[in-house]
């Protein structure tokens, strides 16, 4: 018995549930606390001297689509033009929601303009989004919740350049 | 010899075995606490700001907070605020190239803020709550933004009330 046997002569039975149950705590810790570490190859090209020609491709100029909502009294001009190799212009109009709230319009009108320029362009991920000075946050946020679903970037634009805005609209 | 000892019959006794029982309940423990999602972001707006409201499924990211009222800009990263009206002067005269102490003062506090907040924090970039009153004109969320983003905040999440 001194031995730490069953001491009826059989061998010692050694308990293993619980060294299964603590076995299974260490794996487990070992698994949350390890950090995965990306070992990056890099391959040197090797060091041979050779004449390289250029062709310079034809750039096209990039298209920088602006959205622009022009507040004229009640209603809301939205207007997105782009330039590029063919440049032009959608606009549509919708009216204001005198009570600050959500203008479903809005966000589908916007949805709806960026909708059409994506079916020319779908390459293009960006846009930038402005709005007249006396145009509400809640139209801001409208006019990005429809513009969100088309596009992945946007950017805001400055009420100044109303004015670049306007003389379109009078063209 | 062994006729005369009656031999005691063993008990079989109906143990709970606790060891693993309790290494259990240890890995279902640890489980929980390392799925529960801490938010952390909650926003309290001051009481005179009715949010806008959007559709969008988006949630908050905690981040640095900035409220627009439609007469007061508060800034609870630095507990200050300043009116829209001083603020839109101010800043006239700093997109003129002429100097604010107020706006000098404010883009400093804000940059020690922004300073102190933890490298693990900064890792999806600068982040900033912007949350306005829904009537608040476009050029004062601009001109802020602008703000904001000279100081150094590197994206404005403009928050919005959800709207089912």
């Amino acid at each position: 018995m001194a031995g730490g046997g069953a001491g009826d002569g059989r061998s010692p039975r050694i308990d293993l549930v619980p060294i299964i149950d603590a076995m299974t705590c260490v794996i487990f810790f070992l698994l949350l606390s390890s950090t995965f570490v990306e070992f990056t190859k890099i391959t040197m090209p090797s060091a041979v001297s050779a004449v390289a020609t250029t062709v310079s491709e034809k750039s096209t100029p990039p298209l920088s689509p602006k959205m622009f909502g022009l507040v004229k009294d009640q209603n809301i001009q939205l207007i997105l033009s782009w330039e590029g190799e063919t440049p032009g212009h959608l606009q549509t109009i919708v009216a204001r929601h005198p009570d600050n709230s959500r203008s479903q319009e809005l966000q589908l009108a916007t949805q709806g303009l960026a909708e059409d320029f994506k079916k020319k362009f779908p390459q293009e991920n960006t846009l930038q989004l402005g709005l007249s000075a006396a145009a509400t946050y809640q139209e801001m946020i409208s006019a990005m919740d429809g513009a969100r679903l088309k596009f992945s970037d946007l950017v805001m634009v400055s009420w100044n350049d109303e004015s670049l805005f306007t003389s379109l609209v009078k063209e | 010899m062994d006729d005369f000892f009656v031999k005691k019959k063993k008990k079989s006794l109906v143990g709970l075995q606790l060891a693993p029982l309790i290494d259990i309940f240890v890995l279902i423990i640890i489980f929980l606490i390392k799925g529960t999602v801490m938010s952390g972001a909650s926003i309290t707006p001051p009481a005179e700001l009715s949010p806008a409201k959007s559709k969008s499924p988006e949630g908050l990211e905690p981040a640095g907070q900035i409220y627009l009222t439609r007469g007061q800009i508060v800034f609870p990263m630095i507990n200050e605020q300043i009116s829209t009206d001083i603020f839109l002067a101010e800043f006239a005269k700093v997109n003129a190239s002429q100097s604010s102490d107020l706006l000098q003062s404010l883009s400093s506090k804000l940059k020690k803020a922004i300073a102190d907040i933890p490298e693990n924090e900064k890792k999806s970039g600068i982040l900033l709550n912007f949350l306005a009153d829904a009537g608040v004109d476009y050029k004062t969320t601009f001109e802020l933004s602008k703000f904001c983003r000279q100081i150094g905040f590197q994206n404005i999440l403009f928050v919005a009330q959800g709207e089912k």
